[in-house]
């Protein structure tokens, strides 16, 4: 059992990050072609299906009616109990002074570069997983065998 | 209620600033027309033609954050906007932005950095305010430009016209979102069955409005620019009636730009409306029938005008009457 909480939580490490990087797409998008407020492009993204493995953004969108957009989305990171390494997460906070925060083509930068870092953290996600992944099930399973043994 | 108004406003700011500005007496909220916010300076209402300070002295970063929170946040959504000095705010209220600034390589200004002023304007709905300038041009309200300073109330009295044309197939080419203020689409202010071309720029706006909505009436604010005389034309070529307003303290002040010159030239518009100011807003001063005002600038009866500017406006009735 162990075994495989270890690999499902490398899988989850892995599915965030991906997802994180999806977000930024489509962050990316959103800013270049609509211009659309933070607001509305928060509310878009929660009623999406594709973001289902980052929960921040349902505390983000709650937390938006009591503080502003930058303490809004630190807050929300804080509080989110998620698989990913503290520096992705640092990284992630990070972008509360790039959202909003200039034109479009400045946010569009500073975003390329977050979104940049995440792709280098799930490319080492996944060998993580590929590594240690298969490890922690086998060793799971010889352990469970080993127990199963000793107590028979 | 205008201390709605005010309490609208004031909840676009940081908290700390809004809760500062909540403790201003009830009586200048409720009367309350401007909030000029600046650097090093304290805040400062302007209510009934008097000035109400308020301790609280501004530091630099507390005006960039009122320049972020007025934005929502979203920089990148207002560019248009603050290029041109000022943000729509919800519910039409409009902050006027003064800072320094940046121009890119061929001289175009790019952005303003460095915010040290904000003027923060409350837009009002008043009902009825036209009533007695639509009762003075017995009904004939389209083809009208309307001319005042800034804060005397021009979109304000535009705003009541809408409303009281509602039979009427009316587009309004709202290029800084203060005539109808939409908000995902939906107009904050009454403006009746109006068709709304939001934050287009006026020329494409009327030529889309003309192509799109088949109007009877097309209402805009602020006319004065070169490009604008396009769209205008186009307007009286397919006989769509405008309803306007333009900066200017003065029939005089007016006639010496020469873009309005050459907009009155093009007989879209039937009456000019004066207002009286800023100390009495949507009062009108006069209202000059457009074709008595060519009349009388031929009758050389523009006394204190420049001898420039008599000839200058003449010649070029001389010209339009010679083509037709």
């Amino acid at each position: 059992m162990i075994g495989l909480t270890y690999s499902v939580a490398l899988k989850r490490n892995q599915t965030q990050i991906d997802e994180l990087i999806q977000l930024i797409t489509w962050l990316k998008i959103d800013i270049r072609y609509n211009q659309s407020q933070l607001g509305d492009m928060v509310n878009r993204i929660c009623s999406s299906s594709k973001f289902n493995n980052l929960n921040f953004l349902n505390n983000l969108k709650n937390n938006m009616m009591d503080m502003p957009f930058p303490n809004a989305w630190e807050k929300s990171i804080s509080d989110w109990n998620s698989s990913i390494s503290q520096d992705d997460k640092d990284l992630l906070k990070s972008m509360s002074s790039i959202l909003g925060a200039s034109d479009a083509n400045g946010q569009i930068m500073a975003l390329e570069h977050v979104e940049h870092r995440f792709k280098i953290s799930l490319q080492s996600a996944r060998e993580v997983y590929n590594k240690k992944g298969k490890l922690f099930r086998s060793l799971g399973i010889l352990i469970g065998l080993a127990v199963f043994v000793v107590f028979m | 209620m205008q201390d709605i108004e005010f309490r609208r406003v004031v909840k676009e700011l940081p908290a700390d600033i809004g809760n500062t500005l909540l403790e201003t007496p009830m009586h200048v909220q409720v009367n309350a027309s401007e909030i000029r916010l600046r650097a090093g300076r304290k805040i400062c209402i302007f209510y009934e033609n008097q000035l109400y300070f308020l301790d609280k002295i501004l530091k630099s970063e507390e005006i960039r954050e009122c320049f972020r929170s007025l934005c929502d946040y979203s920089i990148h959504s207002h560019t248009q906007e603050i290029k041109q000095g000022f943000i729509t705010i919800r519910d039409g209220h409009r902050a006027g932005i003064s800072g320094t600034a940046v121009y890119d390589e061929n001289d175009n200004l790019i952005n303003l950095r460095e915010i040290s002023s904000i003027n923060l304007r409350i837009a009002k709905q008043i009902y009825g305010v036209s009533n007695s300038l639509i009762n003075r041009l017995n009904g004939n309200i389209g083809k009208l430009l309307i001319i005042g300073s800034p804060a005397s109330g021009k979109t304000t009295l535009i705003k009541d016209i809408i409303r009281n044309l509602y039979d009427r197939v009316i587009s309004v080419v709202d290029t800084r979102g203060e005539i109808a203020a939409c908000l995902n689409g939906i107009p904050q202010n009454d403006i009746g069955n109006a068709d709304v071309f939001d934050s287009w720029n006026r020329q494409d706006g009327i030529i889309s409005a003309i192509k799109t909505m088949s109007p009877e009436i097309i209402v805009c604010d602020e006319i004065g620019s070169n490009s604008d005389l396009k769209a205008i034309n186009a307007c009286v070529g397919a006989g769509v009636e405008l309803i306007a307003t333009a900066h200017g303290g003065s029939l005089e002040e007016i006639l010496k730009r020469d873009i309005i010159k050459k907009i009155l030239m093009t007989g879209a518009f039937d009456n000019m409306v004066i207002l009286k100011g800023k100390s009495e807003p949507c009062k009108v001063e006069s209202i000059i029938k457009v074709s008595d005002l060519f009349a009388r600038i031929r009758d050389n009866s523009f006394s204190n005008m420049s001898l420039v500017d008599r000839v200058n406006i003449f010649s070029s009735i001389k010209t339009k009457s010679n083509s037709n």
